[in-house]
């Protein structure tokens, strides 16, 4: 079965491709979930499993919302890179823009190249008028991604991850 | 529409098992909120607790197989979680049921895995069944003996603990419900 799992589209940037979630990326995005070192520092490690489960709940996302994590690649190669994409869950008030890269693929600007794009795109294809972005108080890479794309924070921290700060992007794409 | 997988709609004579739905969420929640899912994960936090919903979904999506949300038909209402399972870190094909409250006590979850039995052996084609049950829940273990599956052997599931297999009939034995179709 070659069945996209879901509905994404495909976004293009000077130097990335960005992608639904496919089959393949699930090894990638488990060494992810149970060893990247920023994942380790954090101690937010999970299992084989948890991943597993991490993966198919954002399967579920894209259905029920027609948005969630696109995967980044370069364009001469479909090999996963990181997430970037929206995401809703119901207790949040706000949309998130988040963003995690894969080991290796940090320190090149793709975060943010990324998530310029899913920007826009949230904002011309879902009408979100505003995105938040939570992100640890002591993730200073997260929050420098964050910084060149213009976002800012007063320190309030998110209702449902006390450790995170609630970071304002601006209202119309960059 | 976002929404491009379809799981199959059975009915069976009090139920309809369908696709979980977004809308599903708050009384989904309730359940996995409570005290009530001890034996299955919960209580968990909404946060988790609408993980829980969506990953249904990327279940059927990843698998082709999953579990149904059980719609009872007098009502319209969303009472439980039934079907067949295989998340990473199961030993085997699972059949798995979740009733919630003022759900149990009606033989709900016995109907729904009847249902969901046959259409793993008839349709999908499966040849055998488990379902992980904690020992001490003993509501769960009494379905399971309706259903005449027997306990098999122990297993040690990261999330869970100990926890106990048990094995239903396969398909030439197992008990098929008196009343289920597939629905357009």
């Amino acid at each position: 079965m070659t069945q996209a799992l879901t509905s994404a589209p495909l976004l293009t940037t000077e130097r990335l491709v960005l992608r639904g979630p496919e089959r393949g990326d699930l090894p990638a995005f488990t060494r992810f979930i149970t060893s990247h070192p920023a994942m380790v520092a954090q101690g937010e490690t999970g299992s084989e499993s948890d991943a597993w489960f991490g993966f198919i709940a954002g399967i579920g996302h894209w259905q029920w919302h027609g948005f969630g994590f696109f995967i980044l690649t370069r364009h001469d190669s479909n090999a996963p890179l990181g997430r970037v994409g929206l995401l809703h869950h119901s207790a949040w008030p706000q949309t998130e823009l988040a963003w995690h890269l894969f080991e290796g693929a940090e320190g090149h600007g793709y975060a943010t190249e990324a998530a310029i794009a899913v920007r826009r795109w949230a904002y011309e294809q879902h009408g979100i008028a505003q995105l938040v972005s939570y992100i640890d108080h002591t993730n200073t890479a997260s929050q420098n991604v964050a910084r060149r794309l213009g976002a800012t924070t007063d320190g309030t921290r998110a209702v449902h991850e006390p450790d995170a700060e609630v970071w304002q992007h601006m209202s119309e794409a960059a | 529409m976002t929404v491009t997988f379809s799981a199959p709609r059975l009915e069976t004579e009090r139920l309809i098992l369908r696709a979980p739905e977004i809308g599903d969420q708050d009384v989904h929640a309730a359940f996995f909120m409570s005290e009530r899912a001890k034996f299955v994960g919960g209580p968990t936090t909404a946060e988790r607790a609408w993980r829980l919903l969506a990953l249904e979904v990327g279940h059927w999506v990843l698998r082709g197989f999953g579990r149904w949300a059980l719609e009872e038909k007098a009502t319209g209402k969303f009472v439980g979680i039934v079907g067949n399972y295989h998340p990473v870190g199961f030993p085997e094909d699972e059949l798995g049921w979740d009733l919630f409250d003022g759900a149990t006590g009606k033989g709900y979850a016995t109907e729904a895995a009847l249902a969901a039995r046959a259409y793993a052996y008839d349709t999908l084609g499966w040849t055998t069944l488990t379902s992980m049950i904690d020992p001490a829940n003993t509501a769960s273990a009494a379905v399971a003996t309706r259903l005449g599956a027997a306990y098999d052997y122990d297993f040690t599931h990261e999330h869970f603990g100990p926890v106990q297999i048990w094995r239903h009939p396969g398909p030439d034995t197992a008990q098929r419900p008196t009343y289920y179709r597939s629905l357009p």
